[in-house]
């Protein structure tokens, strides 16, 4: 619970620090705070790659969503909501242990990095092939709503 | 075709491109850049349109309706993250898609965007501070270790928006951003003032590490832009090394004098 708080809070903060300054910042924070939540929920269930691949779909997906009703672009929605999923600890230790010469802290970092890297990049593009297919449909249904 | 129209044609294709431009700097995707300069040029009665982008470089080379050929190129050599700007630019595109004003007027709208004021500093040092102790508690501290990285998270904006050493190499600035945050971390560990050195250091690097550059450059290839995709993630494996070595470097200095 103080981990999803917190992942609001630390997407809160990149928002500002992305420069928005703007109403649907509690949206971000709201898709921050969903996206952590189902991935600790998955994690119950599933390994971390698919745990990854689902929360970086759904979080995409929201963003989508919700990009539709405020009519700013997807990324300004999905990048600061992103973050508590991203290895930028794990990363960091790859680069670390690589520099200082140990290769087995270097070789289980690298992989753990990678995994989340590749599962979260094929989450959005999955996502981005959705929306392809039906992004128009997506785009009817939103504005049918908004009246 | 007379010269006036061509350089009428040649200047939409310039105002096209300093908005795709604007809209790369602040942290735009390239296809949405493409798809912005492609929709521009279209309202404005270009017959066809062939946009590149990566993230250094934009060409341009549009058909007009008296059959010429024109070309342009634009290099882009800086860029951040400035949601909010990508928001208006994003909007500008829109309204110049729905109800094409002369081009005269793009101009002084962009010009606008891009010269927004800077709001207060306080701002970006609430949200920094937000963003580092968020992450703190996130993977793990408590509370005494986020008000150290608070204090981190301050000397980071402020290098930040100083802009030191990251006009002349953007890897230096990192280097020497770590090496700064590194030692103060030391130091107010030893001090007593928080307690896991580790998770303090790592709500700090969340603010530096190109974590999501990285997982978007990895999308980018996956859906198609490799050569985008190729040069971001070599471009954040670089940068994480440079902090990695500035606090290796850092952890130096503090366990050989102290």
């Amino acid at each position: 619970m103080i981990q999803v708080i917190a992942a609001a809070i630390g997407a809160v903060g990149f928002s500002i620090v992305f420069g928005i300054r703007h109403r649907y910042i509690w949206v971000i924070a709201l898709n921050a705070g969903l996206s952590w939540t189902l991935y600790l929920i998955c994690c119950m269930w599933m390994n971390d790659f698919w745990s990854n691949l689902l929360t970086a779909a759904f979080c995409s997906m929201f963003a989508a969503v919700a990009a539709r009703f405020t009519e700013v672009p997807a990324v300004v929605m999905q990048m600061p909501a992103t973050v508590p999923m991203i290895p930028g600890g794990s990363l960091y230790y790859t680069m670390y242990y690589a520099m200082e010469g140990n290769r087995e802290l270097f070789a289980s970092y690298f992989q753990a990095t990678f995994r989340t890297i590749f599962a979260m990049a094929i989450g959005f593009a999955l996502t981005e092939v959705i929306l392809k297919q039906y992004g128009g449909r997506l785009t009817e249904a939103v504005a049918k709503i908004k009246k | 075709m007379s010269t006036n129209e061509k350089n009428q044609d040649e200047k939409l294709i310039s105002i096209a491109l300093d908005i795709g431009e604007a809209m790369l700097r602040t942290g735009g995707e390239v296809t949405r850049v493409e798809d912005t300069i492609s929709r521009i040029l279209s309202v404005y009665q270009f017959k066809k349109t062939n946009v590149f982008a990566v993230t250094s470089m934009i060409e341009v080379t549009a058909v007009t309706c008296g059959g010429a050929t024109l070309t342009q190129t634009r290099r882009v050599n800086a860029y951040a993250t400035d949601l909010e700007k990508l928001d208006k630019l994003n909007t500008l595109s829109r309204e110049i898609c729905a109800d094409p004003p002369p081009p005269g007027n793009i101009g002084s709208r962009l010009d606008d965007i891009l010269a927004e004021k800077e709001e207060h500093p306080f701002i970006s040092y609430a949200g920094s501070i937000m963003a580092a102790s968020g992450f703190t508690v996130f993977f793990g501290g408590n509370l005494y270790d986020a008000a150290a990285t608070a204090v981190l998270a301050c000397v980071i904006n402020f290098m930040n928006r100083k802009g030191i050493y990251k006009k002349d190499n953007q890897l230096l600035y990192y280097l020497a951003c770590s090496v700064v945050t590194g030692m103060l971390g030391n130091l107010l560990v030893m001090a007593g003032f928080g307690m896991h050195l580790d998770k303090i250091l790592i709500g700090c690097i969340m603010l530096t590490i190109p974590g999501i550059a990285i997982t978007y450059a990895v999308r980018d290839m996956l859906v198609g832009e490799i050569i985008t995709g190729l040069l971001r993630f070599a471009e954040s494996l670089l940068i994480a090394a440079s902090i990695a070595g500035g606090y290796i470097f850092s952890s130096l200095i503090i366990g050989g004098f102290l």
